[in-house]
Protein backbone atom coordinates (compact mmCIF):
# COMPACT_ATOMS: atom_id res chain seq x y z
CA UNK A 1 0.00 0.00 0.00
CA UNK A 2 1.20 3.27 -0.40
CA UNK A 3 1.47 6.79 1.53
CA UNK A 4 -2.15 8.47 1.72
CA UNK A 5 -2.32 11.31 -0.23
CA UNK A 6 -5.59 14.21 -0.25
CA UNK A 7 -7.88 15.98 -1.65
CA UNK A 8 -7.77 19.90 0.18
CA UNK A 9 -11.39 21.32 0.30
CA UNK A 10 -12.09 24.65 0.21
CA UNK A 11 -14.92 26.71 1.37
CA UNK A 12 -14.55 28.80 -1.28
CA UNK A 13 -16.58 26.69 -4.15
CA UNK A 14 -14.75 28.38 -6.94
CA UNK A 15 -11.89 26.30 -6.37
CA UNK A 16 -11.25 22.33 -6.48
CA UNK A 17 -9.05 19.87 -5.85
CA UNK A 18 -6.91 17.29 -7.58
CA UNK A 19 -3.87 14.30 -6.61
CA UNK A 20 -1.56 13.37 -9.22
CA UNK A 21 -0.77 9.47 -8.67
CA UNK A 22 2.14 7.91 -9.99
CA UNK A 23 2.51 3.75 -10.44
CA UNK A 24 6.53 4.39 -10.27
CA UNK A 25 9.23 6.25 -7.93
CA UNK A 26 10.56 9.88 -8.15
CA UNK A 27 14.09 7.77 -8.14
CA UNK A 28 14.92 3.85 -7.62
CA UNK A 29 18.21 5.51 -6.25
CA UNK A 30 18.48 3.84 -2.76
CA UNK A 31 15.27 0.96 -3.38
CA UNK A 32 14.54 -0.80 -6.36
CA UNK A 33 11.13 -0.71 -7.49
CA UNK A 34 10.10 -2.49 -10.53
CA UNK A 35 6.79 -0.47 -11.31
CA UNK A 36 3.42 -2.34 -12.05
CA UNK A 37 -0.23 -2.11 -12.45
CA UNK A 38 -1.67 -0.74 -9.43
CA UNK A 39 -5.28 -0.15 -7.50
CA UNK A 40 -6.67 3.81 -6.56
CA UNK A 41 -8.65 3.42 -3.88
CA UNK A 42 -10.65 6.32 -2.07
CA UNK A 43 -12.14 6.21 1.50
CA UNK A 44 -13.77 8.43 4.17
CA UNK A 45 -14.64 8.15 7.67
CA UNK A 46 -18.39 8.69 8.52
CA UNK A 47 -17.63 8.58 11.75
CA UNK A 48 -18.22 4.96 12.66
CA UNK A 49 -16.72 2.96 9.50
CA UNK A 50 -13.81 3.75 6.82
CA UNK A 51 -16.22 3.93 3.28
CA UNK A 52 -14.23 3.21 0.65
CA UNK A 53 -14.30 3.10 -3.25
CA UNK A 54 -12.14 1.25 -6.18
CA UNK A 55 -11.29 3.99 -8.39
CA UNK A 56 -10.17 1.56 -11.03
CA UNK A 57 -6.45 0.79 -12.19
CA UNK A 58 -3.36 2.70 -13.01
CA UNK A 59 -1.13 1.37 -15.70
CA UNK A 60 2.51 0.30 -14.77
CA UNK A 61 4.34 3.11 -15.78
CA UNK A 62 1.76 5.69 -15.73
CA UNK A 63 0.02 8.65 -13.99
CA UNK A 64 -3.76 9.24 -13.54
CA UNK A 65 -4.74 13.08 -11.87
CA UNK A 66 -8.04 12.00 -9.82
CA UNK A 67 -10.25 15.36 -9.45
CA UNK A 68 -12.42 15.54 -6.70
CA UNK A 69 -15.41 16.44 -8.08
CA UNK A 70 -15.07 13.50 -10.21
CA UNK A 71 -15.50 11.24 -7.13
CA UNK A 72 -18.84 9.23 -6.34
CA UNK A 73 -21.62 11.79 -5.21
CA UNK A 74 -21.41 10.33 -1.66
CA UNK A 75 -17.01 11.08 -1.75
CA UNK A 76 -17.70 15.11 -2.63
CA UNK A 77 -18.71 16.49 0.50
CA UNK A 78 -16.36 14.14 2.81
CA UNK A 79 -13.30 14.04 3.58
CA UNK A 80 -11.37 12.11 1.35
CA UNK A 81 -7.82 10.09 1.58
CA UNK A 82 -6.60 8.11 -1.40
CA UNK A 83 -4.27 5.43 -1.86
CA UNK A 84 -2.27 3.23 -4.32
CA UNK A 85 -1.97 -1.27 -3.48
CA UNK A 86 -1.74 -4.31 -5.25
CA UNK A 87 -4.78 -5.48 -4.02
CA UNK A 88 -8.61 -4.22 -5.24
CA UNK A 89 -9.83 -4.50 -1.92
CA UNK A 90 -8.78 -2.65 1.29
CA UNK A 91 -10.04 -2.56 4.78
CA UNK A 92 -7.94 0.50 6.22
CA UNK A 93 -8.93 -0.75 9.57
CA UNK A 94 -7.46 -4.00 9.14
CA UNK A 95 -4.57 -2.96 7.13
CA UNK A 96 -0.97 -4.67 7.95
CA UNK A 97 1.70 -2.52 8.40
CA UNK A 98 4.44 -5.12 6.55
CA UNK A 99 2.07 -4.19 3.48
CA UNK A 100 3.45 -0.97 3.25
CA UNK A 101 7.26 -2.21 2.57
CA UNK A 102 6.53 -2.37 -1.14
CA UNK A 103 6.59 1.20 -1.40
CA UNK A 104 8.81 2.25 1.08
CA UNK A 105 11.09 4.56 -1.01
CA UNK A 106 13.62 7.75 -0.80
CA UNK A 107 12.36 9.74 -1.14
CA UNK A 108 8.99 8.94 0.05
CA UNK A 109 6.03 8.30 -2.98
CA UNK A 110 4.40 11.42 -3.44
CA UNK A 111 1.51 12.60 -5.29
CA UNK A 112 1.39 16.24 -6.04
CA UNK A 113 -1.71 17.63 -4.12
CA UNK A 114 -3.56 20.24 -5.75
CA UNK A 115 -5.84 23.56 -5.47
CA UNK A 116 -7.28 24.28 -8.45
CA UNK A 117 -8.16 28.30 -9.16
CA UNK A 118 -9.96 30.07 -11.50
CA UNK A 119 -6.55 30.95 -13.72
CA UNK A 120 -3.89 28.96 -11.31
CA UNK A 121 -3.42 26.04 -9.84
CA UNK A 122 -1.33 25.98 -6.49
CA UNK A 123 0.27 22.60 -5.01
CA UNK A 124 2.91 21.24 -3.20
CA UNK A 125 4.52 17.06 -3.28
CA UNK A 126 3.09 15.71 -0.67
CA UNK A 127 2.36 12.32 1.61
CA UNK A 128 0.89 11.04 4.98
CA UNK A 129 3.51 8.30 5.56
CA UNK A 130 1.37 4.85 6.26
CA UNK A 131 2.85 4.91 9.97
CA UNK A 132 0.90 7.52 10.72
CA UNK A 133 -2.01 5.29 11.01
CA UNK A 134 -1.31 4.01 14.75
CA UNK A 135 1.37 7.02 15.70
CA UNK A 136 0.43 8.86 19.08
CA UNK A 137 1.22 12.19 16.87
CA UNK A 138 1.56 15.88 18.02
CA UNK A 139 2.09 18.43 16.30
CA UNK A 140 4.43 22.17 16.81
CA UNK A 141 4.40 23.82 13.33
CA UNK A 142 6.15 27.29 12.95
CA UNK A 143 5.19 29.37 9.73
CA UNK A 144 5.85 32.53 8.57
CA UNK A 145 3.62 31.61 5.35
CA UNK A 146 0.45 34.06 5.60
CA UNK A 147 0.44 37.54 4.46
CA UNK A 148 -1.44 40.76 5.81
CA UNK A 149 -1.85 42.06 2.26
CA UNK A 150 -5.22 43.65 1.60
CA UNK A 151 -7.27 41.57 -0.39
CA UNK A 152 -5.27 38.12 0.71
CA UNK A 153 -7.01 35.85 2.97
CA UNK A 154 -4.88 32.95 4.58
CA UNK A 155 -5.80 29.45 5.40
CA UNK A 156 -4.68 26.76 7.76
CA UNK A 157 -5.52 23.34 6.81
CA UNK A 158 -4.30 20.31 9.43
CA UNK A 159 -4.70 17.01 7.37
CA UNK A 160 -5.32 14.24 10.12
CA UNK A 161 -5.89 10.07 9.28
CA UNK A 162 -5.98 8.00 11.71
CA UNK A 163 -7.00 3.98 12.05
CA UNK A 164 -9.66 4.47 14.02
CA UNK A 165 -12.57 5.56 12.26
CA UNK A 166 -14.38 8.16 14.85
CA UNK A 167 -13.96 11.27 14.82
CA UNK A 168 -12.23 13.00 17.51
CA UNK A 169 -12.30 16.41 18.59
CA UNK A 170 -8.79 17.85 19.34
CA UNK A 171 -7.58 21.86 20.28
CA UNK A 172 -4.85 23.39 18.18
CA UNK A 173 -3.38 26.26 20.02
CA UNK A 174 -2.15 29.08 18.10
CA UNK A 175 0.54 31.50 19.19
CA UNK A 176 2.61 33.84 18.17
CA UNK A 177 6.86 34.07 18.72
CA UNK A 178 6.67 35.95 22.02
CA UNK A 179 4.56 32.90 23.07
CA UNK A 180 1.40 34.55 23.71
CA UNK A 181 -1.68 32.57 22.81
CA UNK A 182 -3.53 34.59 19.79
CA UNK A 183 -6.10 31.68 19.14
CA UNK A 184 -7.15 28.04 19.49
CA UNK A 185 -9.33 25.84 17.10
CA UNK A 186 -11.27 22.60 16.81
CA UNK A 187 -10.16 19.88 14.53
CA UNK A 188 -11.06 16.67 14.09
CA UNK A 189 -9.26 13.22 13.42
CA UNK A 190 -9.80 11.74 9.78
CA UNK A 191 -10.57 14.66 8.24
CA UNK A 192 -9.10 17.67 6.34
CA UNK A 193 -9.38 20.39 8.92
CA UNK A 194 -9.64 24.04 7.20
CA UNK A 195 -9.57 27.55 8.92
CA UNK A 196 -9.43 31.11 7.71
CA UNK A 197 -6.53 32.86 9.64
CA UNK A 198 -7.61 36.37 8.54
CA UNK A 199 -9.61 36.79 11.59
CA UNK A 200 -6.53 36.02 14.47
CA UNK A 201 -3.94 37.38 12.37
CA UNK A 202 -2.42 40.53 13.40
CA UNK A 203 -0.25 42.90 11.26
CA UNK A 204 2.41 42.41 13.57
CA UNK A 205 2.94 38.46 13.55
CA UNK A 206 5.82 37.81 11.35
CA UNK A 207 5.53 34.17 12.08
CA UNK A 208 2.73 31.80 13.95
CA UNK A 209 3.02 28.71 16.08
CA UNK A 210 0.20 25.77 15.62
CA UNK A 211 0.56 23.50 18.40
CA UNK A 212 -1.43 20.44 19.99
CA UNK A 213 -0.09 17.69 22.47
CA UNK A 214 -3.46 15.55 21.42
CA UNK A 215 -2.77 14.70 17.78
CA UNK A 216 -0.98 15.95 14.74
CA UNK A 217 -1.13 15.68 11.10
CA UNK A 218 -0.33 17.96 8.02
CA UNK A 219 -0.26 21.57 8.73
CA UNK A 220 -0.45 23.34 5.56
CA UNK A 221 -0.43 26.91 4.47
CA UNK A 222 -3.17 28.44 1.86
CA UNK A 223 -3.13 31.80 0.68
CA UNK A 224 -5.39 33.47 -1.68
CA UNK A 225 -5.93 36.86 -3.69
CA UNK A 226 -10.08 37.65 -3.01
CA UNK A 227 -10.76 36.36 -6.97
CA UNK A 228 -8.68 33.19 -6.45
CA UNK A 229 -6.49 34.23 -8.99
CA UNK A 230 -3.11 34.24 -7.20
CA UNK A 231 -2.78 31.29 -4.93
CA UNK A 232 0.50 29.57 -2.31
CA UNK A 233 -0.23 26.54 -0.61
CA UNK A 234 3.54 24.63 1.21
CA UNK A 235 3.60 22.42 4.46
CA UNK A 236 5.81 23.04 7.29
CA UNK A 237 8.95 21.38 7.61
CA UNK A 238 8.63 18.83 11.57
CA UNK A 239 10.71 20.32 14.07
CA UNK A 240 13.31 17.44 13.56
CA UNK A 241 13.87 18.74 9.44
CA UNK A 242 15.95 21.92 10.74
CA UNK A 243 18.36 19.23 11.91
CA UNK A 244 21.00 17.88 10.17
CA UNK A 245 22.31 14.43 11.15
CA UNK A 246 22.84 13.16 14.85
CA UNK A 247 20.09 12.49 17.49
CA UNK A 248 17.35 14.67 15.28
CA UNK A 249 14.75 13.67 17.95
CA UNK A 250 16.50 15.13 20.89
CA UNK A 251 15.73 18.62 19.74
CA UNK A 252 11.75 17.87 18.17
CA UNK A 253 11.15 16.29 21.84
CA UNK A 254 12.75 19.34 23.86
CA UNK A 255 10.98 21.48 21.44
CA UNK A 256 7.67 19.72 21.16
CA UNK A 257 8.24 19.82 25.24
CA UNK A 258 8.53 23.31 25.52
CA UNK A 259 5.64 24.11 23.36
CA UNK A 260 3.73 22.26 25.16
CA UNK A 261 4.09 23.35 28.55
CA UNK A 262 2.93 26.65 27.83
CA UNK B 1 33.98 -4.93 18.97
CA UNK B 2 31.99 -7.10 17.27
CA UNK B 3 32.11 -7.13 13.03
CA UNK B 4 28.79 -6.04 12.38
CA UNK B 5 30.24 -2.53 14.63
CA UNK B 6 33.38 -2.30 12.69
CA UNK B 7 31.65 -2.68 9.32
CA UNK B 8 29.30 0.57 10.38
CA UNK B 9 32.34 2.31 10.99
CA UNK B 10 34.00 1.55 8.09
CA UNK B 11 31.06 2.32 6.03
CA UNK B 12 30.47 5.36 7.20
CA UNK B 13 34.28 6.11 6.87
CA UNK B 14 35.04 9.38 3.91
CA UNK B 15 36.59 7.90 1.56
CA UNK B 16 34.40 5.08 1.57
CA UNK B 17 31.19 7.47 1.36
CA UNK B 18 32.74 8.46 -1.66
CA UNK B 19 33.69 5.58 -3.07
CA UNK B 20 30.18 3.92 -2.92
CA UNK B 21 29.04 7.21 -4.01
CA UNK B 22 31.48 6.96 -7.00
CA UNK B 23 30.11 3.81 -8.35
CA UNK B 24 26.41 4.43 -6.73
CA UNK B 25 27.11 1.32 -4.65
CA UNK B 26 24.58 2.12 -1.71
CA UNK B 27 25.13 6.03 -2.09
CA UNK B 28 24.30 8.05 0.35
CA UNK B 29 22.78 11.36 -0.92
CA UNK B 30 24.39 13.88 1.77
CA UNK B 31 27.72 14.12 3.16
CA UNK B 32 28.77 14.41 6.97
CA UNK B 33 30.24 17.91 7.34
CA UNK B 34 34.05 18.40 7.98
CA UNK B 35 34.18 19.86 11.27
CA UNK B 36 31.58 19.52 14.46
CA UNK B 37 30.54 23.05 14.62
CA UNK B 38 29.03 25.50 11.72
CA UNK B 39 25.64 25.21 10.09
CA UNK B 40 23.58 23.42 7.03
CA UNK B 41 21.92 25.56 4.12
CA UNK B 42 20.01 24.60 1.22
CA UNK B 43 20.99 26.44 -1.81
CA UNK B 44 17.68 28.57 -2.52
CA UNK B 45 17.09 30.04 -5.92
CA UNK B 46 15.85 33.70 -6.32
CA UNK B 47 14.35 35.31 -9.53
CA UNK B 48 14.29 39.10 -9.39
CA UNK B 49 13.92 39.19 -13.44
CA UNK B 50 10.92 40.95 -14.87
CA UNK B 51 9.66 42.82 -12.19
CA UNK B 52 9.51 39.35 -10.39
CA UNK B 53 10.57 39.72 -6.74
CA UNK B 54 12.09 37.07 -3.95
CA UNK B 55 11.51 37.09 -0.06
CA UNK B 56 13.42 34.93 2.50
CA UNK B 57 11.91 34.74 6.06
CA UNK B 58 14.61 33.32 8.68
CA UNK B 59 14.08 32.64 12.01
CA UNK B 60 16.83 32.94 14.83
CA UNK B 61 17.13 29.60 15.29
CA UNK B 62 18.20 29.38 18.72
CA UNK B 63 14.27 29.94 19.29
CA UNK B 64 13.98 27.05 18.36
CA UNK B 65 15.90 24.92 19.95
CA UNK B 66 18.21 26.55 22.88
CA UNK B 67 14.77 27.51 24.87
CA UNK B 68 16.86 27.89 28.08
CA UNK B 69 20.45 29.49 27.18
CA UNK B 70 21.53 32.98 26.11
CA UNK B 71 22.67 32.16 22.82
CA UNK B 72 23.74 35.07 20.16
CA UNK B 73 22.70 34.44 16.37
CA UNK B 74 23.99 35.99 13.15
CA UNK B 75 23.20 34.84 9.80
CA UNK B 76 25.57 35.18 6.45
CA UNK B 77 23.58 35.99 2.81
CA UNK B 78 25.87 34.38 -0.08
CA UNK B 79 24.07 35.06 -3.21
CA UNK B 80 25.44 34.10 -6.71
CA UNK B 81 24.09 34.83 -9.93
CA UNK B 82 23.41 32.20 -12.86
CA UNK B 83 26.84 31.77 -13.55
CA UNK B 84 27.66 30.71 -10.56
CA UNK B 85 29.78 34.45 -9.43
CA UNK B 86 29.61 35.38 -6.16
CA UNK B 87 27.43 39.09 -6.22
CA UNK B 88 26.57 39.74 -2.50
CA UNK B 89 27.96 38.81 0.92
CA UNK B 90 25.73 40.31 3.78
CA UNK B 91 25.85 39.79 7.21
CA UNK B 92 22.70 40.23 9.92
CA UNK B 93 22.09 40.25 13.56
CA UNK B 94 19.05 38.00 14.56
CA UNK B 95 17.51 38.36 18.20
CA UNK B 96 16.14 35.64 19.97
CA UNK B 97 12.43 35.23 18.79
CA UNK B 98 12.30 37.14 15.90
CA UNK B 99 11.93 36.92 12.27
CA UNK B 100 13.99 38.69 9.71
CA UNK B 101 12.28 38.93 6.01
CA UNK B 102 14.98 39.47 3.35
CA UNK B 103 13.81 41.12 0.17
CA UNK B 104 15.98 40.31 -2.57
CA UNK B 105 14.77 43.20 -4.83
CA UNK B 106 15.98 45.84 -1.93
CA UNK B 107 19.79 44.32 -2.03
CA UNK B 108 19.84 45.77 -5.11
CA UNK B 109 19.41 42.92 -7.19
CA UNK B 110 16.49 43.52 -9.52
CA UNK B 111 16.75 41.80 -12.99
CA UNK B 112 18.95 39.15 -11.29
CA UNK B 113 18.39 35.33 -10.82
CA UNK B 114 20.70 32.48 -9.25
CA UNK B 115 20.95 30.72 -6.12
CA UNK B 116 21.66 31.73 -2.47
CA UNK B 117 23.19 29.96 1.02
CA UNK B 118 21.98 31.51 4.32
CA UNK B 119 24.56 29.93 7.79
CA UNK B 120 23.47 31.12 10.76
CA UNK B 121 26.24 31.26 13.48
CA UNK B 122 25.50 30.62 17.31
CA UNK B 123 28.12 31.77 19.89
CA UNK B 124 27.91 28.44 21.44
CA UNK B 125 27.84 25.33 19.74
CA UNK B 126 28.07 22.85 22.82
CA UNK B 127 24.49 21.40 22.51
CA UNK B 128 24.11 20.62 18.85
CA UNK B 129 28.02 19.01 19.11
CA UNK B 130 27.27 16.60 21.74
CA UNK B 131 23.92 15.50 19.57
CA UNK B 132 26.32 15.25 17.15
CA UNK B 133 24.04 17.63 15.18
CA UNK B 134 24.25 20.58 12.74
CA UNK B 135 21.04 23.39 12.12
CA UNK B 136 19.82 23.67 9.05
CA UNK B 137 18.32 26.66 6.98
CA UNK B 138 15.74 24.35 5.40
CA UNK B 139 12.74 27.56 5.59
CA UNK B 140 10.76 29.61 3.67
CA UNK B 141 11.55 31.32 0.12
CA UNK B 142 8.64 32.98 -1.67
CA UNK B 143 8.18 34.45 -4.97
CA UNK B 144 6.15 37.19 -6.42
CA UNK B 145 5.47 38.85 -10.08
CA UNK B 146 4.72 42.14 -10.30
CA UNK B 147 1.00 41.64 -9.59
CA UNK B 148 0.44 38.23 -8.04
CA UNK B 149 0.72 37.23 -4.10
CA UNK B 150 3.71 35.86 -2.48
CA UNK B 151 3.89 32.34 -3.64
CA UNK B 152 5.43 30.26 -0.89
CA UNK B 153 8.20 27.41 -0.90
CA UNK B 154 9.84 25.63 1.49
CA UNK B 155 13.68 24.27 1.02
CA UNK B 156 14.43 22.11 -1.29
CA UNK B 157 17.29 19.78 0.09
CA UNK B 158 20.67 19.98 2.30
CA UNK B 159 23.62 21.43 0.26
CA UNK B 160 26.65 22.66 1.46
CA UNK B 161 28.30 23.62 5.14
CA UNK B 162 29.88 26.62 6.93
CA UNK B 163 31.63 27.77 10.14
CA UNK B 164 31.69 31.15 10.62
CA UNK B 165 35.56 31.69 9.66
CA UNK B 166 35.54 28.68 7.35
CA UNK B 167 35.05 28.12 3.44
CA UNK B 168 31.65 26.78 1.83
CA UNK B 169 31.75 22.98 2.01
CA UNK B 170 29.31 20.60 -0.13
CA UNK B 171 27.51 18.06 1.36
CA UNK B 172 25.86 17.31 -1.55
CA UNK B 173 26.64 13.41 -3.04
CA UNK B 174 27.97 12.98 -6.58
CA UNK B 175 28.75 10.24 -8.88
CA UNK B 176 30.80 9.16 -11.96
CA UNK B 177 27.42 7.38 -12.89
CA UNK B 178 24.35 8.90 -13.95
CA UNK B 179 21.30 9.19 -11.85
CA UNK B 180 17.52 9.44 -13.02
CA UNK B 181 15.18 11.39 -11.30
CA UNK B 182 11.07 12.05 -12.29
CA UNK B 183 9.30 14.54 -10.17
CA UNK B 184 6.15 12.70 -9.24
CA UNK B 185 3.52 15.56 -10.59
CA UNK B 186 1.76 15.73 -14.48
CA UNK B 187 2.77 18.95 -16.61
CA UNK B 188 -0.15 18.09 -18.33
CA UNK B 189 -2.17 21.31 -16.71
CA UNK B 190 0.55 23.95 -18.51
CA UNK B 191 1.88 24.61 -21.39
CA UNK B 192 4.80 26.77 -19.93
CA UNK B 193 7.10 25.23 -16.92
CA UNK B 194 10.39 24.97 -15.86
CA UNK B 195 12.50 23.23 -14.29
CA UNK B 196 15.34 25.15 -12.41
CA UNK B 197 18.55 23.13 -11.30
CA UNK B 198 21.71 24.66 -9.40
CA UNK B 199 24.57 23.14 -8.41
CA UNK B 200 26.29 23.16 -4.81
CA UNK B 201 28.95 21.21 -5.72
CA UNK B 202 32.91 22.34 -6.74
CA UNK B 203 32.52 19.56 -9.42
CA UNK B 204 31.39 20.59 -12.93
CA UNK B 205 28.31 18.54 -13.27
CA UNK B 206 25.71 17.66 -16.46
CA UNK B 207 22.24 17.99 -16.21
CA UNK B 208 19.87 16.79 -18.96
CA UNK B 209 16.33 17.50 -18.70
CA UNK B 210 13.90 15.37 -21.01
CA UNK B 211 10.08 15.82 -21.82
CA UNK B 212 7.67 13.33 -22.39
CA UNK B 213 4.06 13.11 -23.59
CA UNK B 214 1.48 10.58 -21.87
CA UNK B 215 2.85 7.60 -24.23
CA UNK B 216 6.53 8.72 -22.91
CA UNK B 217 7.31 9.66 -26.61
CA UNK B 218 10.21 12.12 -26.04
CA UNK B 219 9.06 15.71 -27.02
CA UNK B 220 12.40 17.99 -26.36
CA UNK B 221 15.52 16.99 -24.16
CA UNK B 222 17.90 19.78 -22.92
CA UNK B 223 20.95 19.35 -21.30
CA UNK B 224 23.76 21.94 -19.54
CA UNK B 225 27.10 21.43 -17.95
CA UNK B 226 26.90 23.20 -14.60
CA UNK B 227 29.79 24.88 -12.75
CA UNK B 228 30.25 25.34 -9.08
CA UNK B 229 27.50 27.52 -7.80
CA UNK B 230 25.79 27.60 -11.31
CA UNK B 231 22.31 27.86 -11.57
CA UNK B 232 20.10 27.06 -14.81
CA UNK B 233 16.30 27.27 -16.09
CA UNK B 234 15.39 24.61 -17.99
CA UNK B 235 12.19 26.20 -19.85
CA UNK B 236 9.89 24.32 -21.92
CA UNK B 237 6.41 24.92 -23.81
CA UNK B 238 4.36 22.11 -24.73
CA UNK B 239 1.06 21.05 -24.96
CA UNK B 240 1.81 18.06 -24.35
CA UNK B 241 4.26 17.65 -21.58
CA UNK B 242 3.65 15.12 -19.06
CA UNK B 243 6.68 13.57 -17.40
CA UNK B 244 10.28 15.69 -16.63
CA UNK B 245 12.92 13.24 -16.26
CA UNK B 246 16.41 14.90 -14.62
CA UNK B 247 19.50 13.08 -14.92
CA UNK B 248 22.50 14.04 -13.59
CA UNK B 249 26.17 13.18 -11.94
CA UNK B 250 24.49 14.79 -8.89
CA UNK B 251 23.15 12.16 -7.14
CA UNK B 252 19.93 13.30 -5.60
CA UNK B 253 18.98 15.88 -8.21
CA UNK B 254 15.74 17.65 -7.82
CA UNK B 255 14.37 20.13 -9.31
CA UNK B 256 12.34 23.39 -8.04
CA UNK B 257 9.84 23.28 -10.46
CA UNK B 258 7.84 26.98 -11.90
CA UNK B 259 4.23 26.19 -13.83
CA UNK B 260 3.43 29.15 -15.62
CA UNK B 261 -0.70 29.55 -15.19
CA UNK B 262 -2.46 32.08 -16.68
CA UNK B 263 -3.01 34.66 -14.14
CA UNK B 264 0.76 33.94 -12.25
CA UNK B 265 3.24 30.80 -11.48
CA UNK B 266 3.28 28.02 -9.00
CA UNK B 267 6.81 27.26 -7.57
CA UNK B 268 7.02 24.51 -6.07
CA UNK B 269 9.88 21.74 -5.17
CA UNK B 270 9.97 18.50 -7.50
Amino acid sequence: MSPFYFFLDHSDKSLNSSVDLFSFPSTNLLTNHASKDLFIHAFYSDGNQWISDNLGIIKRNSQNTIKKKDLNSDFIDESVFICLSDENKISLGDVEIDKISSFEAYPPWRSNIKIIGNSMSTSYQGEIPNSFLDLKLSLVSCSPMFQMDKDVENFFYLVNIQRNPKKIKFKVKIFNLKEEIIGEVDCFTNSINLFNLNKILDRKEKMIIFTSDEYGGIPLYFSKDKNSEFLSLEHTHPPIEHIYMGNRFYFQKKKKAHWFKI
Amino acid sequence: MNYEKILKILKSLRFILLLRNFFKIRPVTFLPPRSNDGFVSDFFFFDCENKKNTKFVVTNFSSQVFFDKDIKENIELVVFDLKGNQILNRRYDIEKRKTLEIDFEELGLKNKQGSFFIFHYLSNYEELISQKAYGAERGYVAYKAENGIWNFMHANGIACHKTEKGKIHSLVSTSFLKNKYIPQLSLEDVSEFSLILNNPTFKNVDVEVKIFNKEWKLIENKIKKLKKFQTHIFSFNSQDAVFAEVSSNIIFCRPIVRKSYQSGFDMLHG
